[in-house]
């Protein structure tokens, strides 16, 4: 679509104030800092970089070629905010070791930058159809989001793991594979891996068959059903850190109730966060407790969502309530099943909160990720850790893609 | 107008001139040490009203990650409370300043400080930290069920204890009914032991590495082969500190500390006192392993001179004795010998520990010797290992962990 | 008689299905009983065995206490500023984008999206280092910012949007296109008002994971002006034992408030899990 005229003299006037902004200060502070004296990537200056995409930005203006125009603004509002992040330059006007502390320093000339930045992408977004840009203005924050939480910190996690990196150090040298290398070589980073196997396959069943269990037998009751419902989320309402404590204490060995009880039945008490064979399990009884109901939920939705009509009909056949489970509700339960089959697994690998504030580490806990933290914030060697978790991800990667394709199959039979 | 600018100018000078100095504070978090850091603040504020003291407690569990990313990031406080293990590997990352001579000096220091717990703070001859929460490792012993078994002394040597903790130790069949000593492999005991057989850990040709040496070995042995061999006693049993508080266990090792926790939750008959931890039989060492706690200037603090002269007044005299009510040993001599505080029998033995105690070698915040308990002890106790090849392996992960922090 | 022995038949079934739910409701609800009674205890009386069920005395001396020690008012009031920005920005992004999806067609919608797909099997422990790092090399350690940012985007969300906004009607949207309104006022005055369960739903589980979020809070919370409820039990954690009666109140404390909140919107909290948990 084509500027109209009104839009190309706005337009024109941002690129004005684009180019007033070149002659007041950048930052401003102990000394003011001008666009000449940044560097943006391979020692380019700033300057002509900027200058570069503004002159296109006029451009574009004067041709009226909308689509142009915008992509030309999008790079002047990347090089614009890109000031932020050169801290060594800016550094000089106010110190300090923070990305954005830049706006105590930033001045006039930064604004005014900004200012006829912003004028001409806007001007621009309104000559575009309406329809066509709505989209992405409103998928913007999501993925900005997104990228800032997940992406970026992915990438950036790759980056770290090739290096040294000790946040109390400020040199952080390349180190290519050696973390990896490291990693495979760690005898006690692959225990972890198996100790997290070990939780997991005792939760991941453990959970699935009793929430399953459970949601039946709030399913066929005729009555309260929505008391048991309400009971048993319960636990998953409450956070890790209360669940924590209250087992923790349950389980203390001289004076919590489950040795009290054992000692009831005149069973030998046993230490359960203490005793390395025990100890994972314990924790993993507690997990299952707090995420049971969650699955129940899910698992109720779905029976609920079978229609009567099919049940009816295997009644009126003469179907036992076994027979009924078995060829009926089952196999229409499968979406669910395989849903919170794979969730949970992705959670059971992942434990970590739960040993951190139950067992600390201890009697043959750590898992993979707790292991991981250990390195990363208590010997602060993050290098090592990120390219342990990297390592860790593959392995989850592989796992889904395992249960995808089984559960698949078993679906096609 | 002039004169209205300058005035301004000259109450702003005033004024900077006047104002307060502030000093930030930071210690891993109790209530009762919070406590008298705060009346010892409050006293140090009425005494120097220039300085304000802002004490922040951190708990403990989240203290070093915190301490750290918060001086990475420069939002540190400006004096701390830090493992003195862990003194070498932060003034390698630069974030603590030498004491300024002109409040105290490494001679005062020597003169009215016990050395051991001041050795690990001066490097280079350098004052870095003044010592706080002193801990030694001592015997705590059951009075009543060492009179019902005939013993008269409390240990003496390492055979006298092996002996001891035999004949105290009773069995129902497979079920342990009393143990004679608990011991779980704390690595402070652990050293204790291998320092008294002679062990040094120091790699002549490199100060970041140790090295295995018999002593340690044998050492080990010998506490694995009191749980092992001579079923003294068992991790079924019950935790080695709730069970003496419950009167049923003769011995047990621990920090001048547990002199009072020992008695929170404890049962009404306990009775127990303090001894030495028995000597070397063969060459009559008598040490004890030294842990504690420094209190650091950092280096990003604006005035020194201000948290050099409150750090000395949270360990002068008048504090130290407030300090011994929580536990903590003191370190100055003149409150280690004095008269009124050695009337109590049991803390006099604790403070005479002062006497025969060297400092822990392990160095760094990540406490590397605690793998002589997580892969050694424990690997022993829990799945019969060789003690040799556990020290080894031992060895060989806290020289990684030396590589890893100290280059 | 077929009739009357099914009747039995339901009886013993019935029966079997109710005991064994009431012992397992008994499972789950009595670790609860116990910590609230736990809070009335002394320091003695929870060290005592055999443990005593009953407390001596319902005296409110443990949580005295524990006002008296920490902040513990600012904790809550932190963990509600962070909680309820979070959720706002959550309900804010997902149904823009949700919006976005549903209802539009433009290029790299299904790239785009098969990327948010693919950025739900990142783990944190991949993210949580290098987040880390960012955030506070941006200056972000100890802020309120620090604590909202992480959890004011929800993958999930977006895709729960995306279903029920399918389910809008197009031609409210033309006819309201055609009455001259922009797509903003489209999104307020016509998506928002019909999305409404959706977004108590998910503003209910939001409001859940963002109060009991314990591990980010953890890392760049430093400073008791800024900490959070969960964190705050962590002070009555100790070098030479914990301070147990203090610990449960604390954590007692942290939950308080959140099952009261979920006791009274019981419905919507269901609702909302098996909303999220629906997915295609």
């Amino acid at each position: 679509m084509e500027l109209t005229k009104k839009s190309q003299l706005i337009a024109i006037f941002g690129f004005i104030i684009i180019v007033a902004g070149f002659f007041f200060p950048v930052t401003m502070g102990e000394r003011p800092i001008f666009i000449w004296e940044f560097s943006f990537l391979f020692n380019a200056n700033m300057a002509i970089v900027f200058g570069v995409f503004a002159i296109l930005t006029f451009v574009f203006a004067m041709m009226r070629k909308t689509n142009w125009l915008l992509s030309a603004a999008i790079c002047d509002l990347i090089l614009v905010l890109s000031f932020v992040f050169m801290l060594g330059t800016w550094k000089q006007s106010v110190p300090s070791k923070f990305y954005l502390h830049f706006f105590r320093a930033a001045s006039i000339g930064w604004y005014l930058l900004l200012a006829g930045v912003v004028l001409v992408l806007i001007v621009t977004l309104r000559s575009l159809p309406k329809k066509k840009v709505a989209p992405y203005l409103f998928i913007l924050p999501m993925l900005l989001g997104i990228g800032f939480l997940t992406f970026f910190p992915a990438i950036f996690a790759v980056y770290v793991s090739f290096r040294k990196w000790n946040i109390m150090v400020p040199k952080k040298p390349f180190v290519g594979f050696d973390n990896y290398i490291k990693a495979f070589q760690d005898k006690y980073f692959w225990d972890s891996l198996l100790i997290s196997f070990k939780y997991a396959i005792v939760v991941i069943p453990s959970k699935m068959i009793l929430a399953y269990f459970f949601a039946l037998l709030i399913y066929a009751i005729p009555k309260f059903k929505s008391f048991f419902r309400v009971v048993y989320f319960l636990p998953t309402v409450t956070s890790v850190i209360a669940v924590s404590v209250i087992w923790s204490w349950i389980y203390h060995p001289s004076f919590g109730l489950a040795n009290y009880i054992l000692e009831m039945f005149r069973l030998p008490t046993v230490d359960w966060l203490g005793e390395p064979n025990i100890a994972i399990f314990s924790v993993a009884i507690v997990s299952i407790w707090k995420g049971i109901g969650y699955d129940v939920i899910i698992f109720l939705a779905g029976l609920n969502a079978i229609s009567e009509s099919v049940i009816e009909a295997s009644e009126i056949d003469g179907a036992t309530r076994w027979q009924k489970l078995k060829y009926i509700i089952t196999p229409l339960m499968r979406p669910s099943l395989v849903l919170i089959f794979i969730t949970s697994t992705i959670g059971a690998i992942q434990v970590f909160s739960e040993i951190y504030m139950m067992t600390g580490g201890n009697a043959d806990t750590k898992t993979a990720v707790f292991y991981i933290w250990e390195y990363g914030f208590t010997r602060l060697n993050m290098g090592y850790a990120s390219a342990m978790s990297m390592i860790f991800f593959g392995i989850i990667l592989i796992i889904t893609l395992i249960q995808m394709r089984v559960t698949k199959l078993l679906k096609e039979e | 107008m002039k004169r209205y600018a300058l005035l301004i100018l000259v109450v702003m000078l005033v004024s900077v001139f006047f104002a307060k100095t502030t000093v930030v504070h930071w210690m891993h978090h109790s209530p009762a040490r919070a406590e008298i850091v705060g009346n010892l603040a409050d006293e140090f504020m009425k005494a120097n009203p220039d300085i304000e003291i802002v004490v922040q407690t951190i708990p403990e569990g989240e203290y070093k990650t915190k301490l750290l990313a918060a001086v990475a990031a420069g939002s540190g406080p400006d004096v701390a409370q830090v493992p003195a293990r862990s003194m070498t590997e932060l003034l390698d990352y630069g974030i603590i300043s030498e004491f300024p001579s002109k409040v105290v000096t490494t001679q005062y220091m020597k003169d009215y400080f016990m050395p051991a717990t001041i050795e690990s703070l001066i490097i280079n001859n350098k004052l870095y930290g003044i010592p706080t929460d002193v801990q030694t490792i001592m015997l705590f012993y059951n009075t009543n069920l060492f009179k019902a078994a005939g013993i008269k002394e409390p240990p003496k040597d390492w055979n006298e204890l092996r002996e001891d903790a035999i004949k105290l130790a009773k069995w129902d069949g497979d079920k342990m009914i009393q143990a004679g000593l608990g011991i779980e492999g704390y690595h402070p005991v652990i050293e204790t032991f291998m320092v008294m057989n002679g062990a040094t850990f120091t790699d002549p040709k490199n100060s970041n590495r140790i090295v295995v040496e018999d002593a340690q070995v044998q050492a080990m042995k010998f506490l694995t082969d009191l749980v092992t061999k001579d079923k003294v006693y068992t991790r079924k049993f019950g935790a080695r500190y709730t069970m003496f508080r419950q009167n049923v266990q003769a011995m047990v090792f621990g920090h001048g500390a547990m002199l009072g926790s020992l008695q929170v939750g404890a049962v009404p008959e306990l009775e127990f006192k303090v001894a030495p931890v028995p000597k070397n039989p063969v060459t009559g060492e008598q040490k004890t392993v030294l842990t504690s706690w420094a209190l650091v200037i950092m280096d990003s603090c604006r005035n020194k001179e201000a948290a050099a002269k409150w750090l000395m007044y949270v360990s002068s005299e008048n504090a130290q004795k407030q300090w011994i009510k929580t536990g903590e040993l003191p370190s100055l001599k003149s409150v280690i010998n004095d008269k009124e505080i050695r009337k109590d029998e049991r803390l006099a033995v604790i403070l005479d520990s002062l006497n025969y105690a060297v400092p822990t070698k392990s160095k760094g915040w990540a406490d590397p010797f605690s793998k002589f308990r997580d892969i050694g002890f424990n690997e022993v106790i829990n799945k019969g290992a060789d003690p040799k090849k556990v020290v080894e392996n031992a060895v060989l992960e806290i020289n990684k962990y030396l590589a890893e922090t100290f280059n | 008689m077929a009739v009357r022995s099914k009747k039995v038949n339901d009886t013993v079934f019935y029966t079997f299905c109710y005991v064994i739910l009431i012992i397992f409701a008994i499972v789950f609800l009595f670790p609860f009983i116990w910590m609230i009674l736990s809070t009335f205890k002394t320091q003695s009386e929870l060290m005592a065995f055999p443990p005593r069920f009953l407390p001596r005395s319902f005296s409110l001396a443990n949580y005295k206490e524990i006002f008296d020690t920490v902040p513990f008012g600012k904790f809550y009031i932190n963990s509600l500023i962070v909680t309820t920005c979070a959720v706002f920005l959550q309900l804010l992004t997902s149904s823009m984008a949700g919006f976005a999806f549903a209802k539009y067609d433009f290029r790299g919608k299904n790239g785009i999206f098969k990327t948010l797909v693919s950025a739900m099997m990142i783990p944190f422990p991949v993210t949580i280092i290098p987040l880390y790092i960012m955030v506070y090399s941006l200056g972000l350690v100890d802020t309120y910012a620090a604590m909202i940012v992480s959890g004011c985007v929800s993958i999930f969300g977006t895709f729960l949007m995306r279903q029920f906004i399918m389910g809008i009607p197009n031609d409210l949207l033309e006819a309201a296109r055609i009455d001259g309104c922009g797509e903003w006022m489209i999104y307020t005055k016509i998506i928002l008002p019909n999305i409404k369960p959706v977004l108590s739903a998910l503003g209910i589980f939001g409001f859940m994971s963002s109060w009991n979020a314990f591990l980010w809070p953890l890392l760049v919370v430093n400073d008791n002006r800024h900490r959070t409820v969960q964190l705050g039990v962590q002070f009555f954690s100790q070098q030479y034992g914990d301070l147990v009666h203090l610990k449960i109140t604390a954590a007692a404390m942290a939950v308080i408030p959140i099952v009261i909140i979920y006791l009274i919107l019981q419905k919507q909290f269901i609702q909302g899990i098996t909303m999220t948990g629906m997915k295609e």
